[in-house]
């Protein structure tokens, strides 16, 4: 599906708002993704593959708003796309964040490091909406205060949101684990079913899983990125390990798992 | 008048020359909202052996120059599963269903193509010696010429459906790999799979597959293709699938002149999963264009 650019600009350092002008209406789930592929001139190979890239949110007029961090090569070219080029979109695809009853605990807890931020805007809104009277704590980290993105927006989401950086040099010096290791230990009740939202590098999964997997009452769900060509199950290239045998696809069975699922 | 664009191929009716290619569309499920199946010569499922196989660790795919290297390593459901839960799905569609079929050892070959006899919606067998991302089953038959022969004898003698052989191009010279199948009772050839190739992470040093090694395919091995299809159709009397590369209606007729009586689209799936389509209309266009009246006007008609 060919779409518009509204606009595409930088909201600090690296990173990047894109918004997308579908002519479709567009329903999404918090956690769902797009694969985005530059609509090149005369269809030029380069970039060949669309890339995933996880829905921020949807406006008021329907506009899907994606952010991006410049990494590397697809996304310098993407940085390059001004107002009025087009973009060709295939979605949203993929499980959401999970949000029914059964799923969501007392205590409410999402992490992001990073560009991982950008879909739980949408996940704290959503909760907070659904379980009005359930807290929300949101830890939010990043390398510096440049990687520290949607402070404000998660502040209005939640009832306290706990910031991280590396270089100490806004919030608590350390990692999003770090934090969530004393907020566990020191403020978090035990007797209560607590549920856990994290989406960020893989490393950074891995030490959640670690953390609240010998805790009980503590169910995680993870966002996971993957290599992919299509995010329609077709290439099977976005393979994750399954816990018991085999594995999942990203791409169709995710990007949203329950961390005790996976092995990462 | 319209044009003609159905073509026979080792004993079966396409209504069209364009398929999907193994590996590129799963069982067809999930292509299905994107791509109307029912308008497609042929669909070439997943390769399917006798037991179910969990394919490589990730990552699986990175994408190169023009292209993508993959080493999926053939995850497949294996053969009674397939038969019982996805087939039924298939035979609903008008076209022709082609099972790509591997093993581990020659016999597996055997016991996977004799299961297929006499299931209905079951029209041909793609044989795979071609995949370059498993330790056997795949590459170490195709690149092998008595190791192909065997396969190809094992195969014919086991079963009753029409017996394409999908070639590797890893290979210095795919024409006598070719004049072996036919000379063993192929009906017909595929050609090509993947180009064994390699990339490598200069930040991490690390190869950018788990698998080190993995397939090429992509518009980059599309001069490959076309020129193996070429060699080959010059080589042997059965007919060709032609693949490598093919995005737009125009690869597909270069792989047509070069000698392929059908191509197959692979890798443009997944950029872009109806485009097999916009090629079926394409290639109609096309013939109106040029005032042809049948496709096998296209057939090897390189002029040199």
């Amino acid at each position: 599906m060919r779409v518009r650019i509204a606009s595409n600009s930088c909201i600090k350092g690296t990173y990047y708002r894109i918004v997308l002008e579908p002519s479709f209406k567009v329903n999404i789930a918090p956690g769902q993704f797009v694969m985005l592929r530059p609509a090149t001139p005369c269809n030029s190979y380069d970039p060949l593959l669309p890339r995933p890239f996880s829905i921020h949110r949807v406006d008021q007029s329907g506009n899907i708003e994606i952010l991006y961090k410049v990494v590397g090569r697809v996304t310098t070219i993407l940085s390059m796309i001004v107002e009025g080029d087009e973009v060709d979109i295939l979605g949203p695809l993929g499980n959401g964040f999970p949000v029914n009853r059964e799923v969501v605990g007392d205590n409410i807890l999402i992490i992001a490091g990073g560009i991982g931020a950008a879909p739980i805007i949408g996940l704290g809104e959503t909760l907070r909406t659904n379980y009005p009277d359930r807290p929300i704590v949101i830890i939010l980290g990043g390398r510096g205060e440049a990687d520290l993105l949607c402070v404000e927006d998660l502040k209005k989401t939640a009832a306290e949101v706990i910031i991280t950086t590396n270089d100490g040099s806004v919030g608590i010096k350390g990692y999003v684990t770090d934090a969530l290791e004393e907020y566990l230990s020191r403020r978090c009740d035990p007797g209560l079913r607590t549920t856990v939202y994290a989406c960020g590098p893989s490393p950074m999964l891995q030490k959640i899983s670690e953390i609240t997997g010998t805790r009980r009452n503590i169910e995680t769900y993870f966002s996971l990125e993957a290599n992919m060509a299509c995010g329609i199950g077709l290439c099977m290239g976005c393979a994750v390990k399954r816990r018991d045998r085999g594995y999942y696809l990203v791409c169709k069975d995710g990007p949203v798992f329950r961390g005790d699922t996976i092995v990462l | 008048m319209k044009p003609d664009l159905s073509i026979r191929i080792a004993g079966i009716d396409f209504q069209n020359p364009v398929t999907l290619a193994s590996g590129t569309a799963r069982y067809g499920e999930e292509i299905t909202e994107h791509c109307d199946l029912n308008r497609l010569g042929a669909i070439i499922v997943k390769g399917i052996a006798l037991k179910p196989t969990p394919g490589n660790p990730p990552p699986r795919i990175c994408e190169t120059p023009s292209g993508m290297l993959n080493a999926i390593g053939l995850p497949n459901i294996g053969v009674d599963a397939f038969i019982r839960d996805k087939l039924p799905f298939l035979r609903q569609f008008n076209p022709k269903v082609l099972v790509n079929i591997f093993g581990s050892t020659v016999d597996e070959y055997g016991e996977v193509a004799r299961r297929f006899n006499g299931v209905a919606g079951v029209h041909g067998l793609e044989v795979n010696i071609s995949c370059p991302n498993i330790k056997e089953g795949g590459i170490a038959f195709g690149t092998d010429i008595e190791s192909t022969r065997r396969v190809v004898q094992i195969v014919r003698k086991a079963t009753t459906l029409p017996v394409l052989i999908k070639l590797s191009p890893n290979v210095t010279d795919i024409a006598s790999f070719a004049r072996v199948c036919e000379d063993e009772g192929a009906d017909g050839l595929s050609v090509i799979n993947t180009l064994l190739g390699m990339s490598i992470d200069t930040e991490t040093w690390k190869p950018r597959l788990a698998n080190v090694t993995g397939g090429l395919s992509g518009p980059a091995i599309r001069p490959v293709a076309v020129r193996m299809v070429w060699q080959v159709y010059k080589a042997v009397k059965i007919p060709i699938i032609g693949m490598g590369g093919i995005f737009t209606v125009n690869d597909a007729v270069e792989f047509l002149l070069a000698g392929a009586s059908a191509v197959a689209v692979g890798t443009a799936n997944f950029i872009n999963p109806g485009v097999s389509i916009e090629i079926v209309e394409g290639l109609e266009k096309y013939m109106e264009d040029k005032g042809l009246n049948n496709i096998s006007e296209l057939i090897g008609a390189i002029k040199n």
